[in-house]
């Protein structure tokens, strides 16, 4: 295993509610996405009509959390150096923007036309139940969409970017793996999206205690 | 990157901060929205209780529209923040803070409003004709969900994030550099406009926006009157 180097004098120590922030909010977020109730892609009608109030406060909680998460990945990027650092702050935003709009369609609106299949007269659910399957397997929006992957590459992007920017500047190897292993996310219903979050919190841990134990001229600079 | 030219003032006299912008800041600050203008000037019109027969015939460009609307959304926060970046102050600082929700809130407002609606109207014209009002029930109730409406909860977020960035911007413009007072006025007009954005009042909004980006990369530009007791400190 190759040593880790300390941190230099740009790379500050996080302070104790930014730290909070950083770990707290992605387990949150696991811990909301454990709610996630689990669909039929070939019936999400019927996979969700009884869990219609936990699939749209889960996916309302989500669409907080992608901005919140977009925040947290770029707190530990701003202030590394070099190529790879930079690309991860660049691809935070399209992430953001674009897995957001994605989750708004498929969760948000998904929730909000099963609701109002499961108020319309029983001879009119079919009409609306197809509907909502076209939305899903939707070219711009759906499931496997082109926004979806846009917001997926990007996730991929800023996380593998950042792991590489913080072995760069020589953060121990578990950081970056664990950096690396938060880019699962990105299949967010459990078990997968809360793992992947537990790596990530697990990566602050571990940047948080290289940054600390600085060396004693860093301490000093602080 | 840039930074401000400062000055000082050896009798305490307190001189704004100056602004340098690179050629492809201001090319950004002004084409963002002029894009964005002249996209919106396509913008399907339409009854908002008779959603569905408003958008039905005008399914691709409602689709074009808003799919372009999601890029420069984004896109118009960073403008804003390009051109306020230097500037210093509490004003400032709320208006930087404020485009992340404007971003993300009223993008997300936009996907459900704009591109969901579209697709369910394009879904609805595909079924038989005897399933279509159900169709055109299902797109209006999601139209009027209070998530997803005009004045929802998503859409009102993302609207007050953006006044309170521009109208923030404006009172840190006005306090912290020496911009003309029109500069001001028309980020905090624009900011009105911008939030409603079909035409003519997205369109003009931008437009807005845009002229008082140019009067404020002019003003920074401008040599200094020379004041007695004022020098440029040194760099």
């Amino acid at each position: 295993m190759i040593a880790s180097a300390a941190p230099t004098a740009e790379q500050r120590v996080f302070s104790v509610a930014e730290l909070a922030f950083l770990i707290g909010m992605p387990i949150a977020w696991g811990v909301l996405l454990w709610f996630h109730p689990a669909t039929d892609p070939d019936d999400i009608y019927g996979g969700l009509r009884d869990e219609v109030v936990t699939y749209q406060i889960v996916h309302v909680g989500t669409l907080v959390f992608i901005g919140l998460i977009g925040v947290a990945l770029y707190r530990l990027v701003r202030d590394l150096p070099g190529r790879a650092a930079r690309i991860s702050r660049i691809a935070i935003p399209v992430f953001v923007v674009f897995y957001g709009a994605w989750e708004t369609v498929i969760g948000l609106a998904t929730g909000a036309l099963v609701q109002h299949a499961n108020d319309v007269p029983a001879e009119d659910r079919a009409a609306v139940s197809e509907t909502i399957q076209s939305l899903q397997e939707n070219l711009i929006v759906g499931e496997m969409s082109v926004t979806a992957v846009v917001g997926a590459l990007a996730w991929l992007t800023a996380t593998i970017a950042a792991a590489v920017a913080y072995r760069g500047v020589g953060a121990p190897v578990m950081a970056t793996i664990l950096l690396g292993l938060s880019l699962i996310v990105i299949s967010h219903p459990p078990p997968i999206g809360p793992v992947g979050l537990l790596c990530f919190a697990g990566a602050v841990v571990v940047i948080a205690r290289w940054r600390q134990n600085a060396s004693p001229e860093y301490q000093r600079e602080e | 990157m840039s930074t401000p030219s400062t000055l000082t003032a050896s009798d305490d006299i307190e001189v704004p901060a100056r602004r340098t912008f690179t050629p492809g800041e201001v090319a950004f600050m002004i084409a963002v929205p002029l894009l964005w203008a002249i996209l919106l000037l396509f913008h399907p019109g339409g009854e908002a209780d008779r959603m569905y027969d408003a958008v039905r015939n005008d399914v691709t460009p409602w689709l074009a529209v808003h799919l372009g609307t999601m890029i420069f959304i984004p896109l118009l926060a960073a403008a804003v923040w390009v051109l306020l970046r230097d500037v210093e102050g509490t004003a400032a600082r709320v208006s930087r803070i404020a485009l992340v929700p404007f971003a993300l809130f009223y993008t997300i407002w936009e996907a459900l409003q704009g591109i969901a609606t579209g697709i369910l109207v394009y879904n609805v014209n595909q079924l038989p004709a005897a399933e279509r009002a159900t169709g055109a029930d299902l797109v209006q109730d999601f139209g009027m969900n209070i998530l997803a409406r005009d004045l929802g909860i998503i859409g009102s977020i993302g609207s007050v994030s953006f006044l309170v960035a521009m109208i923030a911007g404006a009172i840190a413009v006005r306090r912290h550099t020496d911009a003309p007072l029109a500069v001001p006025i028309l980020l905090g007009i624009a900011g009105f406009l911008i939030t409603a954005h079909p035409p003519p009042f997205g369109p003009t909004g931008l437009v807005l926006f845009v002229v008082a980006a140019i009067l404020f990369v002019r003003s920074q530009a401008e040599p200094r009157i020379a004041t007695p007791g004022v020098q440029p400190a040194a760099a």
